[in-house]
């Protein structure tokens, strides 16, 4: 267990500067591409609810040191762990649907609780929906990469 | 009891720890200007930007080719204002020898690379290699040879955070040219090349193509920057305020090198808006 912690502290370090040095520039309608997502996901569905919710906690502070409000991401991240865990049915780990749709649903809390928090609940409805749903379908191609890379690990 | 309280853990585990875990990032979220939480990120914006500024320097040296045409236009356009300044310059010093007035000491000037920019649709913000051993500190003004580009929010001691005008928590107070119509350029979202100029009444007439200037009660900005030029101004009868798009003078997409205005906040004015607002 303590190796798998350390893989996925690495994997987190990794995948933060790749997301602030790349994916953060892929920027469509308020999107982007979010590897610390997949990564929260991918965590939460293999060691369950409890651990995918802390392990979306610490994703997130990461983020926050690397992006700069602090506490932002720890939240959206937090809650995207959370609604991932509940795809985390052993029978279902090598299915990629399975993955695709937590991811989906992960993504579309996420952005959802992090608009709303970074907004004070100030923004408008369709804004914040707009946001969650497309930040939601552009992940799932990326989703469906980082699935299929990490294949042999799961 | 006890066997309650096992069942609770065990079987509500999660949602403890969700509920935890956001309450967790909230007090973060709300104690984020506490000084604890400042040199944490002082610390992480070393460390990124230590990381960031030699993957910089080879994207720099590819974009050689691009930058080179970008600095032959600004040098053209630079050449014809240097003459015009030159003939302003006489006649701006036969008017002083008449008013006995001195000549203004030009402003300390710190030239720095943008090394990292991070993208948002509403708060993006940009770090750059001079920190506090350059004597950067928070609250200067950050410029470019086209007008106001931010301010400095954080600072380590090699790098610095700067909140660009197109940030929305960004504000600036400006004045018109020559209207001389006082009012705040704020940006809200979207496009990173206009903002919003607010707080001017509909009772009162603004030109479109009228230069915006930083004002003399900015609380970070020394006067007279530029900030834009406002673009379109629109008037409902119902609204007490216009409308008013501003096409920012500086262009955000292609920032790379700033100047950070090395003139020290004013204290004393900012504790006391402070003070004010404790009051409020």
């Amino acid at each position: 267990m303590r190796q798998r912690i350390l893989w996925y502290v690495g994997g987190a370090i990794a995948l933060g500067f790749l997301q602030k040095l790349l994916f953060d520039r892929l920027l469509v309608f308020g999107a982007k591409p979010d590897a610390m997502l997949l990564l929260a996901v991918w965590i939460a569905r293999r060691e369950g609810q409890s651990f995918g919710t802390t392990a979306g906690f610490v994703i997130g502070l990461l983020m926050d040191l690397l992006h700069g409000t602090m506490g932002l991401d720890a939240f959206a991240k937090t809650v995207s762990g959370f609604v991932a865990g509940f795809f985390s049915n052993p029978d279902d780990l090598e299915k990629v649907s399975n993955f695709l749709i937590a991811t989906a649903f992960a993504a579309l809390f996420g952005t959802s609780a992090y608009e709303l928090v970074s907004t004070a609940l100030q923004a408008p409805f369709f804004k914040w929906t707009l946001s969650a749903v497309a930040t939601s379908l552009y992940n799932l191609p990326f989703a469906y990469l980082f699935f299929e890379g990490t294949k042999r690990f799961t | 009891m006890r066997q309650l309280l096992d069942f609770i853990i065990y079987d509500f585990r999660q949602y403890i720890l969700l509920v935890v875990f956001c309450l967790i990032s909230l007090a973060l979220l709300v104690n984020r200007d506490t000084p604890a939480l400042h040199a944490i990120r002082g610390a992480s914006v070393e460390l990124f930007g230590a990381i960031e500024t030699p993957l910089k320097t080879w994207n720099r040296y590819f974009g050689l080719i691009d930058e080179n045409a970008a600095l032959l236009a600004t040098n053209a356009e630079l050449s014809a204002e240097v003459s015009r300044m030159r003939t302003a310059q006489i006649e701006n010093e036969k008017l002083r020898e008449l008013l006995n007035c001195k000549a203004e000491t030009p402003r300390a000037l710190r030239f720095a690379h943008v090394v990292d920019r991070t993208f948002h649709p509403e708060r993006n913000l940009f770090m750059i290699d001079a920190g506090s051993q350059d004597g950067v500190e928070v609250g200067m003004a950050v410029l470019t040879d086209k007008g106001l580009a931010g301010r400095i929010i954080l600072t380590s001691p090699h790098f610095a955070i700067v909140q660009p005008v197109i940030n929305s928590d960004f504000k600036v107070s400006v004045v018109s040219e020559k209207t001389r119509l006082l009012g705040v350029v704020h940006w809200s979202g979207g496009d990173i090349e206009t903002a919003q100029l607010l707080h001017i009444p509909a009772s009162r007439k603004i030109e479109v193509g009228e230069r915006l200037l930083t004002t003399e009660f900015s609380s970070f900005a020394n006067a007279n920057i530029p900030v834009g030029t406002v673009e379109q101004t629109e008037t409902s009868d119902n609204d007490l305020f216009q409308r008013i798009r501003v096409r920012l003078s500086v262009d955000f997409s292609t920032l790379e090198h700033v100047f950070v205005d090395l003139t020290k906040p004013n204290v004393e004015q900012n504790q006391l808006r402070a003070r004010y607002r404790e009051f409020q």
